[in-house]
């Protein structure tokens, strides 16, 4: 489980994704790390495979899964 | 044209510190070109350069102003008679170097010229590297960093202020990052006071983080904070433990807590202390719980009188169950008081029941005391881990472990997170917490570990909070203690807050170094200006209007005021007190650039994960792994029809 980098994104950084615990974790440009739970490992495919991060997480991860602050 | 394109004016009179000067009529446009860099003439808060011979003396202008408009034509100064006001400060003198002070006064007529960049790194830069730490660079030439003394800095105490948002963490954050660089300072000491749990993540790799907290996050390499009562002094401990206590019921817990720490050094000898020498103040542990059973146990008692018998053959009137035996003797260790007869002083002789002898009247304290013991929230001071004494005083750890973990830990920085902390015994407990520090650098100070041969920086993070001019408690004095005399044991402070005004003025006066950020209540200003050694009213005028993350470092750690836009950490790496975003730029096709907010659908809420939070007084969460099979219906935000 290591950091992906999102050199490209204007908004994310970078994230990663805990398999074991399903838990996706992603770290904005400004600061702000969340921790999103319970993703399924086919999401997080999807993610990698997207072409826009952002997008992909104001669509479909944003309001689907349960998050926190880290 | 002038000849000389640094020249801006001439001396015209000179009062005291305070210098005139008559601008050339050349500089009307206000701006003058030298070596490709462009300067602004008669900027406020900007230094001139006065040549006297080989010497040269700076001021800083204070003031700009024009006479009136000339009559008439082909007058002599078309654009009036324009001029400065300027405030000397320091004079570089015929080796070269800037020191403060002059020893002479222009006089009239003398050259006025702009400091060129050259002039200003010759100025702030540093006699020896190893001394100097960039913090920063200048507001006016970015090419020039910030240079901070950093042994005055430590050992002549600082202080950072600003108004809420003026960048102040940030720039704590910033500081502390330079002054725990592991390639220049591999052995930095510092440890912060950290009321608001703001810094644990802005200095990550580079601290150890101790938090008062139930579930200290060992995850990330956070370790409970403990500080055992038997540390603290006895004044201390009686202020957290009972509350106030009368002088005579003081005398006689003090000598109860000497026979128990005397039992406790009989059952666990120490090396340095012996039962001689023992005394109430003394780091020696003794069992606050038995301290507790046996005081309740001579308020409360009531015994069953033996006619004819002697003064100390009683017996204690418990309450007795059907077989003859107590209901409940009490139990020192879980706080659990015995159970005693009423009183009965009529009726038959052996149905009589006194009350027992030479109480201290001291019921509500212990009654106090009793809760705390009981009190998880207390469990950082009466129950502290490994370093909980046992029934007969014994413990596993020694105050040796805690100065370990704390001033001897790895990490240069150690963060002690005081955010779980009863507000009501903060500034006791944070009193305790600096004589427990001061006190073992202080006897320590001839050895590697003490404070002499590592000097200790403090942070005293929101200082306003527990230092106040009101708060007589003992966070004050051992405060106003390390600020007068810790200079000599190698211990510093650095003081942050947003209220200057409301801090002791003695403890503010002993800062040698002031980071005054923007502030821009009028109080704050004044204290800020009478404390800081530089009589620069002019620089200090400046105050409301600076921006963001920039500050005037005034006092012993820079050779000269220095308007500096301090270095910020990272971005990752800000501490945690970013005001929160109420709207979150973005929108679904780009993407936000952060969670949350108010302009985004909001997620299915659920406060019993609130309560759960609140109840284990932590923020952490702790999610519950629904299974891994079970399907995932995403959410539909509240109020919207599917």
């Amino acid at each position: 489980m290591s950091w992906i980098e999102t050199p490209d994104s204007s908004n994310l950084a970078r994230y990663k994704y805990d398999d074991r615990a399903r838990v996706l974790t992603v770290e904005f440009k400004n600061g702000g790390t969340y921790n999103y739970y319970d993703v399924p490992q086919a999401v997080f495919e999807q993610m990698k495979a997207a072409p826009s991060k952002g997008e992909f997480l104001a669509r479909s991860i944003k309001g689907a899964f349960r998050y926190a602050r880290v | 044209m002038r000849s000389d394109p640094t020249l801006i004016g001439t001396v015209q009179d000179v009062a005291g510190t305070s210098v005139s000067v008559s601008l050339v009529s050349e500089t009307a446009t206000g701006l003058s070109f030298y070596k490709g860099e462009s300067y602004r003439i008669g900027q406020v808060g900007s230094f001139v350069r006065i040549p006297l011979g080989y010497t040269s003396l700076f001021g800083i202008v204070s003031q700009v102003g024009a006479g009136a408009a000339p009559k008439t034509e082909g007058d002599l100064h078309p654009w009036g008679n324009q001029w400065l006001k300027v405030q000397l400060v320091g004079e570089r003198g015929r080796a070269g170097k800037f020191e403060r002070g002059v020893s002479q006064h222009p006089t009239i007529n003398d050259a006025v010229h702009i400091v060129t960049e050259d002039d200003l790194r010759e100025i702030y830069g540093p006699g020896d590297p190893v001394d100097f730490v960039t913090v920063g660079h200048l507001a006016s030439a970015e090419s020039i960093p910030a240079l901070v003394n950093i042994n005055k800095l430590i050992t002549r105490h600082s202080a950072v202020v600003g108004t809420t948002g003026a960048g102040k963490s940030t720039t704590v954050a910033g500081l502390l990052t330079a002054l725990s660089d592991p390639s220049r300072y591999p052995s930095a000491r510092i440890v912060v006071l950290d009321i608001h749990g703001e810094y644990a993540k802005a200095l990550a790799d580079r601290s150890s983080v101790f938090r008062v907290s139930t579930d200290a996050n060992a995850e990330k390499g956070e370790k409970p904070l403990q500080i055992p009562f038997w540390a603290l002094s006895f004044d201390e401990l009686v202020k957290l433990s009972f509350g106030d206590l009368s002088d005579e019921a003081a005398a006689v817990v003090s000598d109860a807590i000497v026979a128990l720490k005397r039992e406790s050094l009989g059952n666990q000898p120490r090396e340095g202390i012996t039962a001689a020498r023992l005394t109430a103040d003394s780091p020696v542990p003794f069992c606050i719980h038995k301290l507790w059973f046996d005081l309740h146990q001579r308020e409360h008692r009531t015994i069953i009188p033996t006619p004819g018998g002697a003064a100390d053959e009683v017996e204690s009137a418990y309450v007795l169950d059907a077989a003859g035996n107590p209901v409940q003797p009490g139990d020192a260790m879980s706080v659990t008081p015995p159970l005693y007869r009423t009183v009965k002083t009529t009726g038959p002789a052996h149905e009589r029941v006194n009350w027992g002898r030479d109480p201290i009247n001291i019921r509500q304290q212990l009654a106090v005391l009793g809760s705390k013991l009981r009190d998880p929230q207390f469990a950082f001071l009466f129950n502290p881990g490994d370093w909980r004494p046992g029934i007969d005083g014994t413990v596993t750890k020694d105050l040796d472990a805690l100065l370990k973990d704390w001033l001897g830990s790895p990490a240069p920085i150690s963060i002690l997170d005081l955010s779980g902390i009863p507000p009501a015994v903060l500034s006791d407990l944070i009193g305790a917490l600096l004589r427990i520090l001061y006190d073992a650098l202080f006897w320590g100070r001839n050895l590697p570990e003490g404070g002499r041969l590592r000097p200790l920086m403090l942070v005293l993070e929101e200082a306003h909070a527990y230092l106040g001019k009101e708060h007589v408690g003992t966070a004050s004095s051992a405060v106003r203690r390390i600020a007068k005399e810790g200079r000599k044991y190698g211990v510093g402070v650095m003081i942050v807050s947003q209220r200057p005004s409301e801090i002791d003025p003695t403890i503010l006066s002993q800062c040698g170094t002031i980071f005054a950020m923007r502030l821009a209540n009028d109080i704050d200003r004044g204290q800020v200006t009478g404390a800081a050694s530089d009589n620069l009213k002019g620089l200090f005028d400046m105050l409301p209007i600076l921006r963001t993350g920039e500050a005037i470092i005034v006092g012993e750690a820079v050779s000269l005021p220095m308007r500096t836009l301090i270095d910020p950490p990272a971005k990752n790496r800000w501490p945690d007190s970013r005001d929160p975003n109420v709207a979150v730029r973005g929108d679904a096709t780009k993407g936000y650039e952060d969670e949350g907010g108010w302009a985004v659908p909001r997620q299915t809420e659920d406060y019993t994960i609130v309560m759960r939070q609140w109840r284990k007084q932590s923020p952490y969460y702790e999610h519950k792994q629904t299974e891994p099979d079970a399907p995932v219906a995403p959410a539909t935000p509240e109020g919207e029809n599917p």
